[in-house]
């Protein structure tokens, strides 16, 4: 089964990790051409040259709420469970940014309360742009600070309910 | 013509007159899948007829004379009758003799006569022939006589019928009945109460309303064949859209080294925007908590004098409702500002909406209605009976129980409990003790 998750992942705020994806989103994931043809056998490390290749963020799109490449990424580090390590080397590099919010998405959701502000809270002062898919499929432009903000305050982004999270 | 068939047709003649002139009864039933009796008849006549016409034809020859023998004589279907009738004949003919005897009432004379039937099966054409002439012949003076009393105009007519068909005696009978048929005299009926002209016009009129039917279903087709159209297009326009959708990626150019001065002076705004919004947070907890701490602190005369200076802010005015109005809950869920300004699940127009205000319905003024319908589903099957509690409270108000008058107080006065003010509990002292232990 491609969409089970890793049998020796650890469960994540007492479920399993794919969870943390609401039921729709997930199913319109698995039936997502991306999520077939890309995520397939993916492991730590080639998700990385995935992850590299994206251009833009955001949820699901469009009439059919087709979701984005970067949510079928997240739902494949859901799914395969990558150490914290690899999670804060994606958050700590420099190059691509997008490799970047994808790290600190998935530490947010899967992160406690004080890794997520110890590593997030940095990323304050990146101010490189973004372009985020609307609901609409059009994109806008936004900033890693605005996501990493949105991250951090409220508690929906990108079509996923966030974890509770206590203020700082 | 032997003598057995000369009886046979005296009996005929008998039976004739006790059946009233209704001939040689047979029993015409109709089988289905074999040629009915008049067909064999109207075959007989038919050859009856050639041969009048070979006469004819040999007197004056026409044109159409060779071909119409080839014709005759190529029908395949005539030559398939003239075959079956010449195999079935005997049978037929058995089949409606044994009808015929189930009718007879069985005397001695027709018990001969059915002797003589049997005989007769064995007779050859020449004695039916025979038979059927004389009783054309009959016929025919009959009619002659009669037709000596009609019109001679008539008469010929009559012959000619005569010659043509073979059993013109119900014709001849249906006549003599036509001329005793008394003429009904002409009368004169004006022109607007005529049935013929209301009827035209009512044909007019329907087909005028059939017409205008046609146009007005032609227009509604159009009609709709316009909506399907921009329904059609506007649909191609949402796919356009929807593909398009992918193809945008350029709209929004995410160059870092471009213009990065203005991306930091954009970013310092955000910053100091996120440091201010934490900043007033913090304080406003910070005025919370010191606010609570100084109430607890106070004692119960200050807490009150407190109050007093200032007020809670009025709950909101109730509404005067309409007559009858329908009340509606607002429901019960995210009424109440978001206690956490980053939550999504925040605050929306809707809730504050006065959700007293008449609706539907409601708008109209109830209390101009007939009295029956002012109950709750008028005309429906889950309708009351009644308009609202006030109307069907028979309480009197005239008894000084109801009065609070000095005699009432009185009477409180004396009730237990009346009298202490009612003091805030002090709880159990087995939980104090339980929770300083």
């Amino acid at each position: 089964m491609a969409n089970r998750t890793d049998p020796t992942a650890k469960s994540i705020h007492g479920t399993n990790p794919q969870n943390l994806v609401e039921k729709i989103v997930r199913s319109k994931i698995y039936q997502n051409t991306y999520w077939k043809e890309q995520c397939f056998g993916l492991t730590a490390e080639t998700l990385v040259d995935k992850a590299m290749e994206l251009d833009h963020l955001g949820g699901t799109f469009g009439g059919n709420r087709k979701p984005t490449p970067f949510l079928c990424l997240v739902m494949k580090m859901l799914q395969i469970q990558p150490e914290k390590e690899i999670v804060v080397e994606f958050i700590k590099n420099e190059d691509y940014k997008y490799v970047r919010i994808l790290g600190a998405f998935y530490l947010r959701l899967t992160g406690s309360v004080t890794d997520v502000y110890q590593y997030l809270e940095p990323l304050y002062n990146d101010y490189r742009k973004l372009r985020e898919k609307l609901s609409d499929g059009k994109y806008s432009l936004t900033h890693v600070d605005e996501v990493i903000d949105q991250l951090l305050t409220t508690d929906y982004s990108c079509d996923i309910a966030l974890p509770r999270i206590q203020k700082r | 013509m032997s003598v057995t068939a000369g009886v046979s047709d005296a009996v005929i003649a008998i039976r004739d007159k006790l059946r009233g002139k209704i001939g040689q009864t047979k029993v015409k039933r109709y089988w289905p899948g074999k040629a009915p009796e008049w067909a064999d008849e109207a075959e007989e006549d038919a050859e009856f007829k050639t041969a009048r016409a070979a006469a004819l034809e040999k007197a004056f020859p026409i044109h159409e004379d060779s071909s119409a023998n080839l014709s005759r004589k190529d029908d395949r279907r005539l030559r398939r009758l003239a075959e079956l009738r010449a195999e079935n004949k005997e049978e037929v003919r058995a089949d409606h003799r044994r009808i015929r005897q189930a009718e007879i009432i069985s005397t001695i004379e027709e018990e001969s006569s059915r002797q003589d039937g049997l005989d007769l099966e064995e007779e050859d054409e020449d004695a039916l022939e025979e038979r059927r002439r004389r009783i054309r012949e009959k016929l025919l003076q009959r009619e002659q006589e009669e037709a000596a009393t009609a019109l001679p105009t008539v008469e010929e007519e009559e012959e000619i019928e005569e010659e043509e068909e073979e059993e013109s005696e119900y014709e001849t009978d249906s006549e003599e009945e036509q001329m005793g048929i008394a003429m009904v005299k002409p009368v004169f009926i004006p022109k607007s109460q005529r049935d013929t002209i209301a009827e035209r016009e009512r044909l007019e009129e329907e087909e005028r309303r059939l017409e205008e039917l046609a146009k007005r279903r032609l227009e509604e087709r159009k009609v709709e064949t316009k909506q399907i159209v921009v329904e059609e297009i506007r649909k191609d326009e949402q796919i356009q859209k929807n593909l398009e959708a992918d193809a945008d990626i350029a709209d929004v150019d995410t160059d870092d080294e471009l213009n990065e001065a203005d991306e930091y002076e954009s970013w310092k705004v955000r910053e100091i925007a996120r440091i201010k919004r934490e900043r007033d947070d913090r304080e406003a907890r910070l005025r919370e908590k010191e606010e609570i701490e100084k109430l607890r602190n106070m004692t119960e005369e200050e807490r009150r004098e407190l109050e007093r200076k200032n007020p809670k802010p009025l709950p909101q005015t109730k509404q005067k409702w309409k007559f009858m109005q329908k009340y509606f809950h607002k429901g019960a869920f995210f009424q109440s500002d978001a206690d956490d300004h980053a939550t999504t699940a925040g605050t929306d127009t809707i809730y504050k909406r006065d959700f007293s205000s008449p609706t539907g319905e409601d708008k109209m003024d109830k209390t101009i209605l007939p009295k029956v319908m002012q109950v709750k589903h008028f005309g429906r099957s889950g309708r009351t009976k009644w308009t609202h509690l006030v109307q069907e409270d028979t309480t009197d108000w005239n008894t000084p129980w109801t009065a609070n008058g000095p005699l009432r107080a009185k009477y409180n006065a004396k009730m237990a409990g009346m009298n202490a003010p009612i003091e805030k509990p002090k709880g159990s002292r087995k939980l104090k003790d339980w929770e300083s232990s």
